[in-house]
């Protein structure tokens, strides 16, 4: 304490010193904040910008692949960061409406078709259910109809197989052969809508129109197919099934499009071109007579478009004459969906269920069987049962006769099947494919620019790390929800049952593309209720992708969240989706050459999202910053020299009187780092807080995201350990000092 | 006088050399981090600049363009024409247009079924790109850039049956002519065609993808041979940013010409001069986001480090001021002997500002050479500082009694 007391007698140098070290220690944590900024900003960069290698021309993980893949990220973990997984729930969000896709105002509907996607988007007409239930009155039952198919019994070759046409003709000849199978029994039931109990938001109000409702079965005398003989005519009966179709609708689409042709005439020319009509009047369609084929083949082949089929012109079946004087001429099977609407009834076992049985792929069929035993779902694994038992788990209402009204029979014990039907419907329109992302750049169509975040942001890597409840949607379905970053959505999320009949997977695509919430059912309970923050909204391409053109799409339908947000364990399958080998940031040529090396190249493309361009000056950018502080550094140590020569360095007057008083050598060395050390300390204290205070000020001015923010905050520790780090090294110094000016000097030196 | 401020430079050297290095260790130090600051903006700008910053044409909501009606001429004009508001920014362009024509000997019933596209590059035809998974074999001499040449060379599928010379036959604009024959009227109709004959230069794998690839500028010549408007078969139109950093004048361009994408697709009035119609009829998408990503995270960055500078620079020259303000305190005695003998304040004054300015002009000098002394200013200002602070440490000093201040001494 006598030590300090030197520090009061000359108040303004003790005043001065402090400041002095104060702005020293400033300069030296305002210097290591920028260059700690400059590494967080490269650290989150190296968050935002992945490296990724896309699978080619599959649709699954080949297995070989996949082999490869996990091989090298054992052995080379500095080159592969990871084998990204992504798995998939599906998630009702109550009151979220689903987009649909074959909204009719949209006016653009692709009907699913059933042969192949390639010139057809495959998203399931519907949102994403069609299911309709109707009450109708019978109008005809027809009898049963044989549905055959043809398939070879003998070798299945080509003209390619044989040298000449002569002998591919000769062998076709003598050996090939083919059988009818019938498969089923088909019975057309034609009705009139008289109520709509239920049916999806959008949909023309079907009440009054021809309904043509199919039903099917494997035999023609299942008690089912006795049921449906017995239908009489004028009898009212309420009906459901989940393939509602609207094909007056359907059709005046495809007429705006194209995609079913008419010809259509105009000031007498007949053209082969669209038509646009908003709605039939029924009494302006006029079945075609002689008299008018006649004519309208005079016409057609005088106005020059012509299309012969085997020399003949195509006559039209019927006449719609529209309002302007347009009249469009019509074809057999467009006139018949005229006013029409079609479900199809049935369960499980009355679908078609069979397969065919061959010793080879593209082989001869063996021999037909139909499927009898079946597998379900029960939450925890896969079970195995007879196909009378499958029914009973998977079964829907499909007919039922009214005498009453439809409130009274879903109001009756008879009817609670049908009133959970609706229930079950009501959820399933509400339904969304849920995916845990790694990361979002890690999906393929993210990483290549094709789906882009519009508004908000995308997962910070603590969210990621965490398994934060923070969730990203489509821009359009937020807007038909009016949802905004930042709101919450209370998530249900239940497993897809693979083995249910009525999932709406894309056709053609099977599990593995244009993927699809899973249809709720009692064999997929809900696991887990949550609720998500929005914090980001996101766009593709197209609204509804056309698989084809980019296998890697989502429907808008699609939320993404992070892995690890749920307890519920995600499925997965092998879908080149859900699958991504990740590179470390700047890795990439070492990646090919591996792939190079053992013959993988061409089953890649990669994907840096032009990291590769910019890390180059983004590695000047970052020594520059370096540099900075190596400058503060430099000042903060030329400011430390300073004071120690005019702190400790000035006490050597002092410390000559002392040493000819006889205080001991200890004592003076002592007297002297008393004396420096406790402005040393006032001052680190000092300059650490306003150090920290600027950079935080500096930080919070900045007008970005709260996590951006956050992540440019110096740690605590961090500053903490620098703060002592230099208190460290002054008090060395100052000892150093110390040392020498206490030191015993020769007389003539006093002098 | 300057003898005399090497005399008292050389009474005392120890102190006058400190302020030197002190002086010189700073302009250093400030110099290089200025110098620093103008390299880390450069280095800022090049990698911005290292982004390709695409726009293209969009539906409404931002969705591809379908392109089924073609596009307005005035839109083409912006991006084709060298006046054009899009093609001043730019320093690739990607157009395509599509027409159907009939290749006769695949086709016998002669109607146009085989889709061709007119693309400037690949670019303008995504599906081709090896992020498809689609890919291209050139034949040998031959590459993408015949895309931008005018000569009759197309890309095939790889499973395409032609051979290597194609004719081609393309269907234009109808002609009808009403022929008046006393009561009768007839109708002729006619079009105008033209055929062509292509020569293959590459083909290329892309499952069910059957169109014929040829070069923008010669499909535009076919389809002005058969008189139709090269508008009107446009289905994709886009370019890049020549300078990313010119993002901003290319969202003013935007606004001028085109809606930003919304969700919902919703029309937005068209106000301004330059309106066609009422409401915007396409949109143009940006596809900014990785410069947005990296402009954010460096330019926060940057913020910040100039903000350090500052700081730093502030910092440093309240340590000149009180470094200079020490040191004069450290020479009390000296000033007090001046005093005693005789010299005025003001002559005190003089002679330690003097010597002081004169060790850290030299400082100043000798470090500022480092770069140049740019920034000239605030090696002045800190020069100015230094001043100030010895400047008021001797006012402090010399406004004290003399004998007071030998008093204190003792």
């Amino acid at each position: 304490m006598k030590n300090l007391r030197h520090l009061f007698r000359q108040p303004l140098k003790t005043v001065t010193g402090i400041i002095l070290v104060t702005l020293a220690v400033s300069i030296l944590c305002v210097s290591v904040g920028q260059a700690f900024a400059v590494r967080m900003t490269q650290q989150k960069m190296n968050h935002e910008f992945t490296t990724v290698a896309m699978l080619t021309n599959t649709y699954t993980v080949p297995e070989d692949v996949l082999s490869w893949l996990n091989k090298m990220a054992e052995e080379h973990p500095d080159v592969i960061k990871m084998i990204s997984e992504q798995g998939f729930l599906s998630s009702y969000i109550p009151g979220m409406k689903t987009l649909n896709y074959s909204d009719p105002e949209d006016g653009i509907f692709y009907d699913t078709g059933i042969t192949g996607p390639s010139t057809v988007r495959p998203w399931p007409h519907g949102r994403p259910y069609s299911c309709a239930m109707f009450v109708i009155t019978i109008d005809s039952v027809g009898g049963a109809v044989e549905k055959a198919r043809t398939y070879t019994t003998s070798e299945d070759l080509t003209l390619e197989d044989f040298a000449t046409h002569e002998e591919y003709m000769k062998w076709r000849e003598e050996n090939y052969k083919t059988e009818k199978l019938t498969y089923a029994y088909t019975v057309e039931i034609v009705g009139t809508v008289n109520e709509v109990i239920s049916l999806e938001e959008g949909f023309e109000d079907p009440t009054g129109r021809t309904i043509k409702l199919t039903f099917s079965s494997p035999t023609p005398r299942n008690k089912d197919m006795t049921a449906i003989s017995k239908l009489k005519k004028g009898e009212q009966y309420i009906v459901y099934g989940m393939d509602y179709r609207d094909k007056d609708w359907q059709l005046r689409n495809q007429l705006k499009t194209g995609e079913s042709e008419c010809t259509v005439e105009r000031y007498g020319l007949i053209t082969h071109v669209t038509a646009e009509i908003d709605k039939f009047d029924l009494s302006k369609i006029h079945v075609m007579t002689d008299s008018d084929k006649v004519e309208y083949e005079k016409k057609y082949r005088a106005s020059g478009e012509i299309k012969l089929v085997n020399g003949k012109v195509t006559l039209p079946y019927a006449r719609y004459d529209m309002d302007d004087g347009t009249k469009v001429y019509l074809s057999q099977s467009q006139y018949k969906v005229i006013n029409t609407v079609s479900l199809t009834l049935g369960n499980p076992i009355s679908q078609v269920n069979y397969e065919f049985i061959r010793d080879r792929e593209g082989g001869p069929v063996k021999e037909v069987r139909y499927i009898t035993e079946y597998t379900y779902f029960d939450g925890e694994d896969y079970v195995a049962c007879t196909a009378d038992e499958y029914t009973e788990i998977y079964k829907i209402p499909t007919f039922a006769l009214l005498e009453g009204s439809a409130e009274e029979f879903l109001n009756s014990s008879a009817g609670a099947e049908w009133k959970a039907a609706l229930e079950r419907d009501k959820i399933n329109n509400n339904c969304f494919l849920t995916i845990g992302v790694d990361h979002l750049g890690y999906l393929i169509d993210f990483v290549r620019g094709d789906s882009v975040i519009t508004s908000g942001r995308s997962f910070t890597s603590a969210e990621l790390e965490d398994g934060s409840r923070v969730c990203i949607m489509h821009e359009a379905l937020a807007a038909e929800n009016g949802l905004e970053v930042g709101d919450k959505v209370t998530m249900n999320f239940y497993h897809n049952d693979n083995v249910i009949p009525y999932d709406k997977k894309a056709t053609g695509w099977g599990d593995y593309l244009a993927p699809n919430a899973g249809f709720y059912y009692k064999t997929t309970p809900f696991t887990e209720t949550e609720e998500y923050t929005i914090v980001g909204l996101w766009r593709g391409e197209l609204l509804w992708p056309d698989v084809s053109e980019n296998e890697y799409s989502f429907s808008p339908n699609t939320v993404f969240i992070p892995n690890g947000s749920t307890v519920t364990e995600l499925d997965r399958n092998e879908s080149i989706l859900y699958m991504t080998p990740v590179v470390h940031n700047g890795k990439l040529e070492e990646f090919r050459h591996l792939a190079e090396e053992d013959g993988f190249n061409d089953r890649f493309h990669y994907f840096d999202r032009g990291y590769s361009l910019i890390m180059k000056n983004f590695f000047n950018y970052e020594n520059m910053a370096v540099q900075v502080l190596a400058i503060g550094c430099t000042i903060y140590a030329v400011i430390i020299l300073m004071f120690l020569m005019l702190y400790p360095g000035s006490y050597s007057k002092s410390v000559r009187t002392m040493e000819s008083l006889g205080v001991s050598y200890p004592k003076r060395v002592c007297f002297i780092i008393t004396a420096s050390m406790s402005i040393i300390t006032l001052s680190t204290v000092f300059g650490s807080f306003l150090g920290t205070l600027l950079w935080r000020f500096a930080v919070s001015a900045l007008k970005t995201s709260a996590g951006a923010v956050t992540e440019l905050f110096i740690e605590p520790g961090t500053l903490g350990a620098i703060v002592i780090a230099q208190f460290v090294f002054v008090l060395l110094l100052d000892v150093l000092v110390s040392l020498y000016v206490a030191t015993p000097k020769k007389m003539s030196a006093r002098r | 006088m300057i003898k005399k401020i090497i005399r008292r430079i050389k009474r005392q050297p120890l102190p006058c050399i400190a302020v030197c290095l002190l002086a010189a260790v700073l302009s250093v130090s400030l110099c290089h981090l200025q110098h620093s600051l103008e390299e880390e903006r450069l280095s800022f700008e090049q990698t911005c600049n290292s982004i390709p910053v695409h726009f293209k044409i969009t539906e409404l909501d931002g969705s591809k363009f379908e392109g089924k009606t073609g596009i307005a001429k005035w839109a083409m004009n912006e991006f084709l024409l060298n006046d054009g508001d899009f093609n001043k920014l730019s320093r690739e362009l990607f157009v395509r247009v599509d027409y159907k024509g009939v290749i006769p000997e695949e086709n016998k019933e002669a109607v146009p079924t085989t889709p061709f596209s007119g693309i400037t590059s690949i670019g303008a035809a995504e599906e081709l790109s090896p992020s498809r998974g689609s890919r291209v074999r050139w034949y040998e001499g031959y590459d993408e850039s015949i895309f931008a040449t005018k000569e009759l060379v197309c890309l095939v599928p790889e499973d395409f049956k032609g051979g290597d010379e194609i004719e081609v036959t393309f269907t234009g604009k109808d002609k009808l002519d009403l022929v008046i024959d006393g009561n009768k009227t007839e109708i002729n109709r006619s079009y105008v065609q033209h055929t062509a004959k292509f020569t293959v230069v590459g083909r290329y794998t892309d499952e069910g993808n059957e169109t014929v690839y040829c070069p923008y500028k010669t499909m535009v010549s076919l389809l002005d041979m058969i008189e139709i408007a090269k508008e009107t078969c446009v289905s994709y139109l886009g370019a890049t940013l020549t300078n990313s950093l010119d993002i901003d004048k290319l969202r003013e361009a935007r606004a001028k010409w085109f809606a930003e994408p919304n969700p919902t697709g919703e029309q937005t009035p068209w106000e301004g001069e330059e309106a066609y119609s009422k409401y915007y009829l396409y949109a143009l998408d940006i596809e900014d986001s990785l410069l947005r990503t990296l402009e954010s995270n460096m330019k926060n960055s940057i913020f910040l480090n100039k903000f350090a500078s500052v700081i730093v620079f502030i910092l440093s020259a309240g340590a000149g001021f009180l470094t200079g303000f020490l040191i004069i305190r450290s020479r009390k005695r000296e000033i007090t002997l001046m005093r005693t003998v005789g010299e005025s304040n003001r002559e005190v004054y003089f002679n330690f500002a003097l010597e002081q300015m004169a060790c850290a002009v030299v400082g100043i000098v000798f470090g500022g050479a480092y770069n140049l002394w740019d920034p000239i200013g605030q090696l002045l200002i800190f020069a100015v500082i230094y001043y100030t602070g010895l400047s008021v440490a001797l006012a402090i000093f010399l406004r004290k009694n003399l004998l007071a201040t030998i008093k204190e001494d003792e």
